[in-house]
């Protein structure tokens, strides 16, 4: 089994993908009733652990999130899009723009000096969305150190 | 989190006000020559704390102009961010929040960026220093002394409920709810085990199944919390109108971002709060019945978050609730009590036992500054200057549970609560290489202190009621209210 190479660097990507995995309890049928072939069973446990991680995949256990980064290197090499989307990460913006983006209602901070852009996850964050908000345009460094969780902070090039 | 990252930025960041809480930011065109305009407005802003490129972006009326004017001091923000009215208040009103905001910059450090940043760099020092002693590090022992003490408070209560001494055993029951609330929030704020799902998991247990409020419903409310602490408009700590305001802001009908609609100084409102220093214990008696009502709004009206890593937490904790009911609700009150006088006397008691943790959890921020400096504040400055500790000896730790250190909690949430009496000296130093002064009470000097802020908000909602009789008799505004 091939599992599909996702550009994860989109946050609309990351859903797409993780929606795909909602289908993947018929994998834990394979294991359970399945043939004993031993290839089968590994695959189809695989599967089934990272169904059961799928909405935690971004934050809860490094193991998946690590995954995601391999996932993330390997279309790097094959895609130019997504090497094209990690240059863009490193693109400097002013703070002018950055007010502009902004104005468009779009929710953005500063963390550690990195530009981001929090609209896709602002339903999904544990803490609530007002928490967010009260952080837009602010450099909230100190206040993820603070209460976020720490893998959710730690770098994808580390 | 970071592969939300679109970008970087260079040097220091000058802070935005946020649109919730009333920034405007203007729209960006790409003709304009983004990199002079830059230099422009961050020398101009570093001269001054607010942001004045809002003043220039609202030219409307007059009531932006006038609150425009405060934000040069700090911003002070607007009251509702949408459909704003001109609505006439008294102006020492107004005169107060300057007052307190000039009392509070003379007190406190400087806001300059240099300043600011130079808290900051010490604050990431001290995370660090923490961090290499192992502050960060769960005392498990501690936590058995604890379960320890819950046991014993729940079988006490089981004891005396067999016994038919119902009021006995309502006491011991409300004992352990009390203790039982402080280990939810080390759960809460991942203090235990620092996972989240197996935190989550042990907070639920605690707060919705044994305790049927939702743990959901207090990280919402606590999250916002801890980043706006004692924001009148939007730390929904302080926000209990129409029973107690600690800000004579709270007398001028104001919105609140949190709970999304206008906080009326209504007749009940203006009633209550001018009594509210009689009150304060009294209507403390009745908390948990309000924090009951707030988690069935939590979990009925499905603020919880419904997708990412917490989605099934909503469901667990319904079940919870379930369970709360049926060993509360139907095996002890409805079975194990026979008539309904005691049944009543049974919630009373039990729920009015655990006033105290009420009393501890406005008393480390009631009697504290509520004004705004603006976003050019830093993080650790802002915590300090809201929040006080509770001196008390060691042996009482366990009554406070924590929320004795509540500065130190606010800088650092997710120290175990074992440890915090010794962040407390760490904290100290800092706080006296940084110039910010640690505020620090005995429980009952706290307690004193808190009557007095409420004493002082009545006093005002006293004089806006002689103020409006003056001038509804000689007809001065009487088109007013």
């Amino acid at each position: 089994m091939r599992l599909p190479t996702p550009a994860p660097t989109s946050p609309e990507h990351h859903h797409a993908f993780s929606r795909q995995l909602h289908y993947f309890p018929l994998f834990l049928l394979l294991y359970v009733r399945g043939p004993a072939v031993h290839g089968v069973r590994t695959l189809s446990r695989l599967a089934f652990v990272r169904w059961v991680t799928r909405d935690a995949s971004m934050i809860s256990c490094r193991a998946p999130l690590r995954t995601l980064l391999m996932w993330q290197n390997m279309a790097e090499t094959v895609s130019p899009a997504v090497a094209a989307a990690r240059s863009r990460k490193e693109t400097v913006l002013s703070r002018r723009q950055i007010e502009g983006m902004i104005a468009e209602g779009r929710h953005i901070f500063i963390f550690e000096n990195r530009v981001i852009k929090a609209d896709a996850w602002m339903k999904f964050h544990p803490g609530g969305e007002k928490a967010i908000q009260h952080m837009v345009g602010r450099d909230a460094t100190d206040e993820i150190n603070a209460y976020a969780f720490p893998s959710m902070t730690c770098s994808p090039d580390s | 989190m970071l592969s939300f990252q679109i970008g970087r930025i260079e040097g220091r960041w000058i802070n935005f006000l946020p649109p919730i809480q009333g920034g405007r930011f203007r729209p960006y065109n790409k003709d304009e020559d983004c990199s002079e305009d830059f230099s422009d407005d961050s020398s101009q802003e570093s001269s001054r704390p607010a942001s004045p490129i809002f003043d220039e972006a609202d030219e409307n009326s007059s009531v932006r102009r006038r609150k425009s004017t405060s934000t040069t001091i700090s911003s002070v923000p607007s009251t509702p961010p949408t459909g704003e009215k001109f609505e006439p208040r008294p102006f020492f009103l107004d005169a107060r929040t300057q007052e307190e905001i000039i009392l509070d910059i003379s007190k406190y450090p400087p806001l300059d960026a240099a300043r600011q940043e130079s808290i900051r760099q010490k604050y990431r020092a001290l995370d660090d220093r923490i961090r290499a002693e192992g502050l960060y590090n769960c005392n498990y022992f501690s936590y058995f002394i604890e379960c320890c003490r819950y046991t014993l408070f729940a079988s006490l209560s089981y004891y005396f409920l067999r016994l038919g001494w119902y009021g006995t055993s309502a006491f011991f029951l409300g004992c352990f709810w009390h203790q039982l609330v402080f280990t939810a929030h080390d759960a809460g704020h991942m203090g235990i085990t620092h996972d989240f799902h197996v935190d989550t998991v042990i907070g639920i247990i605690i707060a919705d199944f044994l305790g049927g409020l939702s743990l959901g419903w207090w990280k919402r409310n606590h999250n916002v919390h801890h980043i706006v602490t004692n924001s009148a408009e939007h730390d929904p700590d302080i926000q209990h109108m129409p029973f107690f305001a600690i800000s004579h802001r709270f007398l001028t009908n104001l919105f609140s971002t949190y709970y999304e609609r206008v906080m009326k100084f209504d007749a009940v409102a203006q009633v209550m709060l001018k009594y509210q220093d009689y009150l304060y214990y009294p209507i403390l008696l009745f908390g948990r019945f309000n924090l009951y009502r707030l988690s069935w709004e939590y979990l009925l009206l499905g603020q919880a978050p419904k997708k990412g890593p917490a989605w099934w937490h909503r469901w667990l904790e319904l079940v919870g609730q379930v369970f709360f009911w049926t060993w509360f609700g139907y095996a002890v009150l409805y079975c194990s009590i026979p008539d309904w006088r005691n049944r009543v006397l049974f919630v009373l008691v039990s729920h009015m036992v655990t006033a105290p943790l009420h009393v501890q959890i406005t008393l480390s921020h009631f009697a504290m500054s509520t004004a705004d400096l603006g976003v050019h504040e830093s993080f650790p400055q802002r915590m300090l200057r809201t929040t006080m500790d509770v001196d008390c000896p060691t042996w009482l730790d366990f009554f406070h549970g924590g929320l004795q250190f509540q500065a130190i909690h606010h800088l650092y949430p997710r120290i175990p609560r074992h440890n915090l009496r010794r962040t407390q000296k760490l904290v100290m130093e800092f706080c006296r290489e940084t110039g910010i002064p640690y505020a620090i009470f005995t429980f009952v000097d706290g307690n004193k202190e808190v009557i007095s802020r409420l004493g002082d908000v009545a006093k005002q909602v006293r004089m806006l009621e002689e103020c409006r009789k003056a001038c509804a008799q000689q007809g001065v505004f009487s088109g007013h209210h």
